[in-house]
């Protein structure tokens, strides 16, 4: 699914803030072009993301209080706004990431249903 | 989870109020991530140019990321509504002309429609506040017919009854819950300082039982509680600084019907401030007195029994009252809600005011629809070029939603502004003269509880902008039309959609009509009443009493001090004369003396139907200006101990003593066999208003009337000077008079008689103001509205008249096309006013004088009125029409 040449895939409605989440809780504090980086280099370039495409999950989980963002300068002195997964953003991962996979779970199985 | 959630949409309605800052550190965050990403690409060997573009490419667009940004940030459909409004308040300012005058237009409607609401509900509508369920609360009226008058209406009265004939109505009518006495004709307080005479009310222990009032201090009033006195909450926060010690104070009242008392009471509680009764100027109350000798008379309070009607009660308590008082067969028992007798006459005056808000309401909202039409129209080729350019037409459609909706907010909003000025203006005017003496009535009862109710100002709120987008949805599907089909109908007809908006024009002249008649009703009614000849002198007379100390002064040396002082007075400079008597026109105590008779008879009782007995000094008469028709007025032949006289008035003089003249005739008041003998006859006085028919009267000099034990002035002498200059100039005077002869006195109830009698005018003059306002504001509206519709049919036919003027019409030709077209909806806007206001006209009835709603001259002037108010409407689009320069129209064809 994830080998190269195939269709882009595009992501889920609430994947992207999923993503976000654990990148944030492995990685500790990133600005929204590292968060991005990281993502192509993970993904492989497998599904398409603007870079752009990132605002709206971060506010959305700042909203929720999942992540907070503060202004800060990078490694080669340039200011960004980092962002930190917070402590209810770290249980809302755990919960979110169980139901996730209970999801593709189910999927899967359905998937695989010979019938 | 759901906290967070909960926690999220609070954010975001955060957002959309201070989306500034978070769109400045949204730019700064972009601006940072492309710099990183500018950084790395250049790193990689990019030019900086390409590096640049690189960039934007990666993250997709700064302007749709921060469209995507806001969109999660805050609420799409609340922020595309701010830029709307945004949008639609910079169109309104495009065209000030149309938003103002929608604009205004609403405000007007809106702002008097609930300030008269307002009125009407907290006067009619809304229960009494003073006891619990006051609908069962009644008074007993009698309706006593004249035997004299037989073709007069029967004279209508309240039933006065003594504690042991109520307690018997109580145990009879079996309708009744229970009933008991008021009596309010206590004065005074005269230790207080700066309270003046205070008004205070008896009721007695079975009346407090059926209102169970509650009380802020202290406690109520119980049985056996005498000298005991509980305080109004207005008059304890006047008078005692809102003191809560002010229990267990001992203060003086007088009493001043039956027998002349002055004693001193203990306060022992404060009312709740609902607690009004029997009128809203009671300032104290006490239980009646026990007094074996006369006893306690008071009206009657009664509570029905639930779910019983007052007409149904009043068959059960009328068998018991007339046998406890032997009333005649044909005298009527009526008994009225408290609340219907407390609204009164106002009842009809508020419907009135009602029904003419709501014509000048609808007046507005059919111009208001007009303008939008007018105004959709002049923007056709405005939203035809935006649909050609791409704008959905349900983009369109949603832009002028917005906007009438904005307008019809702002009408709303300026409406509910000035419907708040509208009603302290109302307040202030119904304050009245508040003076309790007088049969002056404030001009709207239930004063303090006139106010905006919630109700009414989200009613209002939604009104307007109902309105608003309503008039703005009609004209706004019509102008969102594709303009060519609107284009092509438009050369087929001459005039799209007249015949609609001829209606919509003679329904507001119409309205106009109706709300002119209104005016010219009560303004007749306030010219007549001013018009009406009183009987006595009103300008250059001052009127006041004077509160004596204690009860030092009794009856007699009342009466030689008021003697002694009337002529020290007369002695000033800038005084003609004075004169006193036991009462003044427009003072409510009624008296008549034992009624006056042509035969002696010592078993009788003066009936209702007496005359009214005025007890005068010797110069009261000429003082008060009241005409000696014949015969001698009271001189010096006239004091105790000589032949008594009398004089009467005409209307007496005619009623008594039919075809013969009454000069040198013996008569005989009340019970006492010794005549009196009439020696003058004077003219009528209005006694108890003007808009009353003056009432038999007689007048005996005070010299000459020894009362046997009853009070010569049951409240306290009234006194009048005919001053030579304006009456408050001789105050400090006459002030230092009095300080002369008794340092403790005071004087009290200081007023003209013109002030009085102004303010017994006061509410057909409040009366005709509002609707003499309220008719200029529909007139007005009417004639821009007319004025709107035919300058925009006679644009639309602007091809035709070029057309006719080119094939030898005259300007005049099309000015009498347009005038006809014009006078045909303005004369039949006027038939259906005529017609409408004489089926609705009978409401205002009750509260005219010297004028009916049948008067064909006033309907006459009314329609005569709009008519030429609604010519100028028409002329002026008229005179545009025969401007058409032909060969330009011609030349566009």
């Amino acid at each position: 699914m994830t080998s190269k040449g195939s269709e882009p895939i595009v992501l889920l409605q609430g994947t992207l803030d999923l993503i976000v989440l654990r990148s944030l809780s492995t990685m500790g504090p990133l600005h929204a072009y590292a968060l991005a980086a990281r993502l192509e280099q993970v993904s492989d370039a497998a599904f398409t993301l603007n870079q752009g495409s990132l605002y709206p999950a971060l506010v959305r989980l700042e909203q929720r209080g999942w992540i907070k963002g503060t202004w800060g300068t990078t490694s080669n002195n340039r200011e960004a706004k980092f962002y930190e997964i917070t402590g209810s953003g770290r249980r809302a991962l755990t919960t979110e990431a169980a139901r996730w996979r209970r999801l593709a779970g189910l999927v899967d199985r359905l998937l695989a249903d010979p019938s | 989870m759901r906290w967070s959630g909960a926690r999220r949409w609070l954010a975001r309605c955060a957002a959309l109020l201070r989306s500034g800052r978070a769109e400045s550190e949204l730019a700064r965050e972009i601006e940072a991530h492309l710099t990183l990403l500018e950084d790395e690409l250049r790193g990689r060997g990019m030019s900086d140019d390409d590096a640049r573009r690189a960039a934007r490419l990666a993250l997709g667009g700064v302007d749709q990321v921060k469209e995507r940004q806001r969109d999660a940030r805050t609420f799409r459909w609340a922020e595309d509504l701010r830029r709307d409004l945004a949008y639609a308040w910079r169109g309104l300012a495009r065209s000030p002309g149309f938003a103002t005058s929608t604009i205004v237009t609403l405000t007007l409607a809106v702002g008097v429609t609930s300030a008269v609401t307002a009125t009407a509900d907290a006067v009619l509508l809304r229960p009494l506040a003073f006891a619990p369920e006051p609908d069962q609360l009644v008074r007993v009226m009698v309706h006593v017919p004249d035997p004299a008058r037989p073709d007069t209406p029967p004279r209508r009265r309240e039933a006065t009854l003594t504690t042991t004939e109520v307690a018997t109505l109580t145990a009879r009518a079996k309708s009744l819950v229970g009933a008991g006495l008021v009596s309010a004709t206590i004065r005074g307080l005269p230790g207080v300082e700066g309270a003046g005479r205070l008004s205070g009310a008896y009721l007695s222990i079975d009346s407090l039982t059926l209102l169970s009032p509650a009380t802020l201090v202290g406690r109520p009033l119980t049985v056996g509680d005498d000298g005991a006195v509980v305080l109004s909450t207005g008059a304890w926060q006047r008078y005692f600084g809102a003191d809560p010690a002010v229990v267990g104070r001992a203060l003086t009242v007088e009493t001043v019907l039956g027998a002349r008392r002055v004693e001193s009471v203990t306060v022992v509680g404060v009312m709740a401030p609902t607690f009004t009764f029997p009128s809203e100027q009671t300032d104290f109350w006490m239980l009646p007195p026990v007094t074996p000798s006369s006893p306690f008379r008071g009206r009657v309070l009664a509570r029905l029994r639930r779910g019983v009607t007052p007409e149904a009660a009043a068959v059960d308590v009328g068998e018991a009252l007339r046998e406890i008082q032997q009333l005649g067969a044909n005298v009527r028992v009526e008994l009225v809600r408290e609340h219907d007798e407390l609204v009164g006459a106002t009842r009809p005056v508020l419907l009135a005011l009602v029904a003419a808000v709501g014509v000048l309401l609808a007046i507005a909202c059919l111009n208001v629809a007009g303008l939008f039409q007018a105004r959709a129209l002049a923007r056709q080729h405005e939203f035809a070029t935006r649909a050609a350019v791409g704008a959905s037409r349900g983009r369109l459609l949603r832009q002028s939603l917005t906007e009438s909706a904005l307008i019809g907010a702002l009408g709303g909003a300026f409406g509910l502004a000035l419907a708040s000025v509208l009603l302290s203006t109302v307040r202030s005017f119904s304050a009245g003269i508040g003076r309790f003496d007088l049969v002056i009535p404030a001009p709207l009862p239930r004063l303090h509880e006139i106010a905006l109710s919630p109700l009414i100002v989200v009613a209002t709120a939604f009104g307007g902008v109902a309105v608003g987008l309503l008039a703005g949805a009609l004209a706004a599907i019509r102008a969102s039309r594709p303009p060519a089909l609107a284009g092509m109908r438009q050369r087929a007809s001459a005039t799209p959609a007249w015949h609609g908006r001829r209606l919509l024009v003679a329904v507001q002249v119409a309205g106009a009509v109706f709300l002119v008649v209104g005016a010219i009703l009560t303004g007749t009614t306030f010219r007549n009443l001013l018009g009406v000849d009183a009987g006595y002198q009103r300008g250059h007379r001052l009127t006041f009493q004077v509160s004596f100390p204690s009860s030092r002064f009794a009856d007699d040396q009342i009466a030689s001090f008021a003697e002694t002082f009337a002529s020290r007075l007369g002695a000033l400079p800038s005084i003609t004369s004075v004169g006193f008597a036991n009462q003044l026109p427009l003072v409510q105590l009624r008296d008549t003396g034992g009624g006056l008779w042509t035969t002696p008879d010592v078993t009788r009782r003066s009936t209702e139907e007496s005359a009214d007995a005025r007890f005068v000094s010797r110069d009261y008469l000429p003082t008060m200006g009241i005409p000696l028709l014949r015969g001698r007025g009271f001189d010096d032949r006239d004091g105790a101990g000589q032949p008594r006289v009398v004089l009467v008035n005409q209307a007496l003089a005619e009623r008594q003593f039919a075809g013969r003249d009454p000069l040198g005739l013996h008569v005989f008041i009340g019970r006492d066999v010794e005549p009196w003998t009439v020696v003058g006859v004077v003219g009528n006085v209005r006694q108890f208003g003007l808009h009353q028919a003056p009432e038999p009267q007689f007048f005996v000099d005070l010299r000459q009337w020894a009362p046997g034990g009853a009070p010569r002035f049951p409240v306290g002498p009234y006194f009048v000077a005919a001053t030579e200059v304006a009456p408050e100039e001789v105050i400090p005077a006459l002030r230092g008079v009095l300080t002369s002869m008794a340092p403790e006195a005071r004087l009290f109830n200081l007023a003209s008689m013109d002030t009085l009698v102004t303010a017994s005018i006061a509410r057909p003059r409040l009366l005709a103001t509002i609707l003499t306002s309220l008719s200029t504001v529909g007139v007005a509206l009417a004639v821009v509205g007319l004025y709107g519709v035919l300058s925009y049919v006679t644009a639309a036919r602007r091809r035709e008249f070029g057309v006719r003027l080119a094939l030898g019409a005259t300007p005049r030709d099309v000015l009498g096309v347009v005038i006809c077209q014009g006078a045909l909806v303005v004369v039949s806007g006027l038939a259906a006013g005529v017609a409408g206001t004489l089926m609705l006209g009978g409401v205002i009835e009750s509260a005219l004088f010297g004028v009916t709603t049948r008067d064909p001259l006033v309907f006459a002037m009314a329609a005569l009125g709009v008519g030429l108010a609604a010519s100028v409407g028409i002329w002026l689009p008229a005179r545009r029409a025969t401007r058409v320069d032909a060969v330009e129209v011609l030349r566009c064809e």
